[in-house]
């Protein structure tokens, strides 16, 4: 007879249903004993603020990154802030279906609490912004300049003052 | 989704894997949002001012009081020339978050200089000299900082006339510091052997130790450093016999680092290996070093099963035998690097490859 795996069903934006094993839903931190109290109910979990496209691409890289190590809990690692980390497999999986979708991941993963998903995809948009000059950084993101010709002469002015 | 529609703690996590320039020179003009989140205090509490050749520190540090972001800097590295420009600008500015400064300069002038850091940084407890301070106020700096304990004390200066005299406030300064957990003593000179041991029995709570100083007598330790988990010991006097009394009264030691010492031989070598079960990190081996062959390496690897980095620097007098003999008993190395020396071949590395699974960094290079 085949081992029955647990699992837990979460249900999306769309109303569509999932049902995740319970060694991937693992990774979701803070909802982890909430899970498991769904465990031996068949009524799924409804996550509203999550739609169907990114809960498949978090399922994807939570299978990915199964079976990785808990990160080391030194002092020596927290303060490092690198962006070199990024695995060349993170970097395409989370660039590949654009920037709206980047975020959709990233708000999901906060909700989630999907620790290791958090920080490698927040590093990616850190390296995006990395760089660039504000008005760039502007460009890049679709941000409205929302400063007064006053406050932009402002900063000019300080830039100026600064520079000696 | 756009960026600003992310919840803003997830805005500010990605905005610390920024420096804090570019916080400040950058982020904070971009948008509103951003440049209200540039000021979050947990966004500059996690960042440190990572110091680059090609920076203006004064326009960064004055730019830091401008914005009224003071209050938030965690570390701070400075000199006495830019802070009294700080001062001048704003002489009421308070380092009130501030727990680790680096005075990275060449040379101090006056001894209000301590006097002030100690007035406006309300929490600091850790502190880095890196500067050569003039005999004139070498006393008077240790007392204005004796109102402070620190946790981390690193101070490096050069030997001077009435440098005893100077080893002595040092020595008065640390007997009324117990909460110093990590103490760096750099200096040219040769210590007083009796000073040396009075500072490491006068704080036993020390946990990493740094010493490079001419001479650095052994046989005066007599104490247990049950503490005691890292050392780092510069000095071409340092020896086996030192080594032992090191490992002998602490078992706990986690990493040695005895680089330059030239007078340590196998013997010295062989002593960590009989006495460190729990050694983790070992650097050792200087240009000079030519007495540290297969029977030191052997030790090592015997009596080091948790060694996961160990890095040497010119062994001339060790081969495959005890680097296959490394690879075999170590499985937890992680980095391991043999610059300029070793006879090894192929062997060694393929021993390497084949019995550490961490490994992520091996540095092999012969001569």
């Amino acid at each position: 007879m085949n081992k029955i795996v647990p699992q837990i069903k979460l249900e999306t934006y769309e109303k569509e249903v999932f049902e995740i094993d319970l060694d991937i839903a693992k990774k979701f931190g803070k909802l982890v004993p909430v899970l498991q109290e769904l465990l031996n109910d068949d009524k799924p979990l409804t996550i509203k603020t999550i739609n169907s496209g990114t809960l498949k691409k978090i399922i994807t890289w939570c299978t990915y990154h199964k079976d990785d190590p808990l990160p080391p809990e030194d002092d020596d690692n927290k303060m490092k802030h690198s962006t070199e980390e990024v695995s060349s497999w993170d970097d395409k999986f989370l660039q590949e279906d654009g920037q709206a979708a980047l975020f959709d991941l990233i708000s999901a993963a906060h909700t989630l609490d999907i620790d290791g998903l958090l920080d490698v995809a927040c590093k990616v948009v850190a390296t995006m912004i990395k760089g660039k000059a504000p008005e760039e950084i502007r460009k890049v993101f679709n941000i409205k300049n929302d400063f007064t010709q006053q406050e932009e002469d402002q900063v000019r002015k300080e830039n100026d003052w600064c520079e000696d | 989704m756009t960026i600003n529609n992310l919840p803003p703690e997830v805005l500010v996590k990605i905005l610390s894997f920024l420096t804090q320039r570019d916080l400040l020179f950058i982020i904070r003009n971009v948008c509103h949002i951003w440049r209200d989140l540039t000021s979050s205090t947990c966004l500059l509490n996690n960042v440190e001012y990572i110091y680059e050749p090609t920076d203006k520190p004064q326009r960064f540090y004055r730019s830091l009081v401008k914005h009224k972001l003071v209050n938030f800097i965690v570390n701070l590295t400075i000199t006495e020339e830019i802070f009294w420009k700080l001062l001048k600008y704003d002489k009421h500015v308070k380092f009130a978050s501030l727990k680790g400064i680096d005075i990275s300069e060449d040379l101090l002038r006056s001894e209000k200089f301590f006097a002030e850091i100690c007035n406006r940084c309300p929490c600091l407890e850790r502190i880095k000299i890196w500067a050569v301070v003039r005999v004139d106020i070498k006393k008077n700096m240790f007392k204005v900082l004796s109102k402070i304990k620190f946790i981390h004390f690193d101070v490096g200066y050069y030997n001077e006339d009435k440098q005893q005299d100077f080893d002595k406030y040092l020595l008065s300064f640390l007997a009324a510091q117990p909460h110093i957990l990590q103490l760096s003593i750099r200096t040219l000179h040769s210590h007083d052997e009796h000073d040396l041991a009075r500072i490491i029995e006068g704080n036993p709570q020390i946990t990493t130790l740094c010493l490079s100083s001419n001479y650095i007598s052994s046989n005066l330790f007599t104490r247990t450093c049950d503490n005691l988990t890292k050392i780092e010991i510069l000095s071409n006097l340092f020896d086996d016999q030192g080594l032992e009394w090191f490992t002998s009264r602490s078992k706990q030691l986690v990493s040695i680092n005895v680089k330059n010492c030239e007078a340590i031989t196998d013997k010295g070598i062989s002593v960590i290996g009989r006495n460190c079960s729990s050694l983790e990190n070992l650097t050792f081996g200087n240009d000079m070093q030519t007495k540290i062959s297969n029977d030191g390496m052997f030790s090592v690897a015997h009596g080091c099963p948790k060694l996961n980095q160990l890095h040497t620097c010119f062994i001339w007098n060790i081969n495959d035998d005890s680097v296959v003999f490394l690879a075999k008993s170590c499985m937890f190395l992680q980095k391991v690097s043999f610059k300029k020396g070793a006879l090894f071949t192929d062997e060694s590395l393929v021993a390497v490859g084949d019995n550490c699974p961490l490994l992520r960094f091996a540095h092999f290079k012969r001569m």
